[in-house]
């Protein structure tokens, strides 16, 4: 188990990392578009302007008026295509810094495929990247710019997150429900051809919203103009366009539904996330921080019966040891802690000699709470320590463990001491017996 | 991953607007010239504009041709993204019901604050609690404990002076919380104290070294007695021709770097144990898990929906993670009858074989006969028969 536990399947490890390389590749593509719809205007007006200027002036009997109107139209075209170069190149500029920043997160990824195994500190340099990656997400997607750019910043990850897309995203959200769809409408002519190919319908929806504020204001003939120019043509089910054209006979207090929450304030905010999911989807942004969901998970897999059994700070001796013991024996501290000691301990060693629970993640403050509500991690295999013995008084230890701290301690040969209570027995005589856990 | 570096290398060397600029330049250029020509001579204009005419449409459908092959190099970069993710689709993560944790934004929000605390990032954290506050939100957010900051600043303090090799600030503070030091069992004074002496063994020789010792090590004596015969011997060899020949080759100064490290990391641990936080950031260690454990619960997740079926037990989750040893921080004992893991109300007996299985189960097979406590039951896993009675509860 152990080894297949440790082993790192970088392609399904990254699945979270989707959206690492989507959002600038979604920039990207955005930024061609803009720079081809540019282009093709620029182009096209060129080639329409040579050939009249040609046609007139095949067919002008005045050469001097002719060369005077031709080089004021090509003026105005090297004018027009200057201000296209410099547009390009702003547009180049924005590429290249998508590009860098697609290469960085690229060679993020990359790193994790020649990480060995789960237990090398450099999986957890990586994984602690990873966590910067998450906070700065979940801060940014909770509203907190600032210390969402101040944490990229300190840790140098600004290549590795997308900041001003949230900060943008956030902002037209903020319009919508402060009652205004320019913003959002905007928004959606940017992304027209993305949207169309989600089959989303968020379009529809701020036009209807446009469309019933029209009514509201109790402008009908502009709201039925309004409703033929951008409604009715769309690709939406009639159903929703007749509930829209049905609005018409209605006034914004009336107390029947549907268009009661037609009318509602409450729409705005409906928008307002509606927004949000469309724009998330747009750049495969998962619609909930990664942080949330991965802590969900992880807060699962740690947790066992055992971390909300008793307040994390109590000490966890009990069984027979006489209850007395343990004020007495407060003053002869002889618990074994591994980071000191002379051989490099194994991780399972420290995860069993710990002699309180603080250790525990779920266990400590940060995180017990917030364990409450998450299930318990499923366990089909006992994990206790290698070769595990009893004591006279119940507890269990693993013998390596024992025997290392009686050889530490300079123990009589063949005693042992429980390294919580502080008891001693001698080995034999059931001293020392084996217990088979499965 | 290779495919896609290389179609990215593509788009940086050549599928970028680069040339769809310089080809603007071009078409500038042309038009500058023909304008040039034209008004040095006003008679050739119709000349000049057939010729710019034929070279301007050559030179946009060069343009064209250029913004195409960035098009291209675009569509394959992200088809090459569509093949590399094509397994695991956002959805599959979005229908994930693991969200419990969502509407407890003040507990991740405190978990948050604690994180960058402890990771030494005040000025960030300070950015936090600011924003949080401007918000005016009463929720958990606020309930940080307000000296963590000054704890964490202390703690790394004493760090930074462990990691110049200076123990003594790290033996003051353990001094002042001998007690609870001392309700662990931790033996970080002493390990301070003891690393101290070696190193000014080495430093300042075996004689003032001892006269150190003289004056720490009685309060010690009760427990350690061993380790001092130790570490007052160990220096005797330390000039032995082979480093094997030493008899206490883990006697350790704190002039070797991982020395240091060590030395702080476990003071770090004993420190926050103190202040009741786990010894490395909680949050890591969850967010790591969470990471290692998604994949296989996404797959479980679609497959469950696939099937139509449904995990029926709602407090645990539906398949077990294999996580790696150092995520372990509790034994955990699964009974090999019931396949249940113990708990408190649960909690696992041993038979006097020596195996152990959970006390429901212990109580099931026991409970066979009229009256329950007289029945002898075989041991699941040996021959060997037991009561009720003979079983006893093992702490673990």
């Amino acid at each position: 188990m152990a080894s297949s536990a440790l082993q790192i399947n970088p392609e399904s490890h990254i699945l979270l990392d989707q959206p690492l390389l989507r959002v600038p590749q979604e920039l990207l593509r955005k930024t061609f578009k803009t720079s081809q719809k540019h282009i093709e205007r620029d182009t096209s007006l060129l080639l329409s302007t040579l050939k009249d200027l040609t046609k007139t002036a095949v067919s002008s009997d005045d050469p001097s008026s002719t060369s005077t109107a031709a080089v004021e139209s090509l003026d105005t075209m090297i004018t027009r295509f200057k201000t296209l170069k410099r547009k390009l190149d702003s547009l180049h500029t924005t590429e290249l810094t998508l590009h860098s920043q697609s290469r960085r997160r690229l060679d993020h990824l990359d790193q994790l495929y020649a990480i060995p195994s789960l237990d090398t500190p450099a999986y957890t340099k990586w994984s602690s990247t990873r966590l910067d990656r998450m906070l700065v997400d979940y801060l940014v997607r909770q509203g907190f710019g600032e210390t969402a750019r101040a944490l990229a910043e300190e840790r140098g990850v600004t290549e590795l997150v997308d900041v001003e897309v949230f900060v943008n995203c956030a902002r037209i959200a903020e319009r919508l429900r402060a009652g205004s769809t320019a913003e959002g409408m905007g928004w959606c002519g940017e992304n027209k051809t993305s949207l169309k190919k989600m089959g989303s319908n968020l379009e529809y929806e701020l036009r209807l919203q446009q469309y019933i504020e029209l009514i509201r204001d109790g402008k009908k003939l502009d709201a039925i103009s309004y409703y033929r120019k951008y409604m009715a043509g769309s690709s939406t089910p009639i159903e929703e366009l007749r509930k829209a054209a049905a609005l018409l006979a209605y006034n914004p207090d009336t107390p029947y539904e549907p268009y009661k929450s037609l009318f509602a304030p409450s729409r705005w905010e409906y928008l307002a996330q509606h927004f949000i999911r469309t724009h998330h989807q747009l750049f495969s942004l998962p619609p909930r921080p990664l942080l949330q969901i991965a802590l969900t998970a992880g807060l699962s897999c740690l947790k066992t019966p055992a971390c909300h059994a008793r307040p994390p700070s109590a000490p966890s001796a009990g069984g027979s040891a006489p209850s007395g013991s343990s004020s007495a024996t407060t003053t002869r501290p002889t618990t074994p802690t591994e980071a000191e000691a002379p051989s490099a301990p194994s991780p399972t060693a420290t995860a069993f000699t710990s002699p309180t629970s603080t250790l525990c993640p779920i266990c400590s403050t940060e995180l017990n709470e917030l364990a409450k509500v998450v299930p318990y991690a499923h366990h089909t295999k006992s994990e206790v320590a290698p070769d595990p013995v009893v004591l006279p008084n119940m507890r269990v230890y693993g013998r390596a463990q024992l025997e290392e701290f009686a050889r530490r301690i300079g123990l009589r040969e063949g005693w042992v001491r429980d390294p919580i209570t502080g008891e001693e027995w001698a080995e034999g005589e059931g001293g020392v017996r084996s217990v088979f856990i499965a | 991953m290779e495919a896609l570096q290389k179609e990215l290398s593509k788009l940086e060397s050549k599928a970028n607007l680069s040339k769809p600029s310089s080809r603007i330049d071009d078409i500038i250029k042309l038009l500058e010239d023909a304008k040039a020509s034209i008004q040095a001579n006003p008679s050739s204009t119709k000349l000049q504009l057939a010729k710019l005419q034929q070279a301007a449409t050559k030179e946009v459908d060069k343009l064209n041709h250029d913004v195409k092959e960035v098009y291209k190099g675009i569509n394959s970069y992200s088809k090459a993204l569509d093949k590399k993710f094509k397994s695991t689709s956002l959805e599959d993560i979005a229908d994930l019901d693991y969200d419990a944790i969502g509407p407890l934004t003040g507990l991740v929000n405190r978990a948050v604050a604690m994180h960058l605390a402890r990771e030494g990032k005040f000025n960030v954290a300070e950015i936090f609690m600011k924003e949080v506050q401007q918000r005016n939100t009463n929720d958990e957010t606020n309930q940080i404990p307000t000296n963590l900051r000054a704890q964490f600043e202390t703690m790394y303090e004493i760090v930074a002076c462990i990691a110049d090799g200076d123990l003594e600030k790290a033996i003051q503070w353990a001094r002042q919380n001998e007690q609870r030091l001392n309700e662990r069992r931790s033996r970080l004074e002493w390990e301070l104290v003891k690393t101290k002496f070696l190193s000014i063994a080495e430093t300042e020789g075996h004689a003032q070294a001892m006269l150190y010792g003289r004056e720490q090590f009685s309060r010690f004596l009760d427990l350690y007695k061993f380790e001092i015969q130790q570490v007052v011997t160990g220096p005797m060899f330390v000039r032995s021709e082979t480093i094997t020949a030493r008899p206490y080759p883990h006697l350790q100064t704190i002039t070797s770097a991982e020395q240091r490290e060590q030395l702080s990391a476990f003071f770090c641990r004993e420190y926050c144990s103190l202040m009741g936080l786990s010894a490395s950031s909680p949050l890591y260690l969850a967010a790591t898990a969470g990471a290692i454990a998604l994949p296989k619960l996404v797959k479980v997740s679609s497959i469950m929906k696939d099937k139509k079926t449904a995990w029926t037990s709602h407090n645990e989750l539906p398949v077990e993670i294999p996580l790696p040893p150092s995520f372990t921080f509790h034994s955990i004992v699964v009974c090999p009858v019931s396949k249940e893991q113990t708990t408190e109300q649960n909690p696992p007996m041993m038979l006097p074989c020596g195996h152990v299985i959970a006390k429901e189960s212990l109580e099931r097979l026991t409970n066979r006969g009229v009256n329950g406590s007289t029945v002898t039951m075989k041991c699941p896993y040996c021959p060997k028969e037991c009561k009720k009675s003979d079983a006893e509860r093992i702490y673990l």
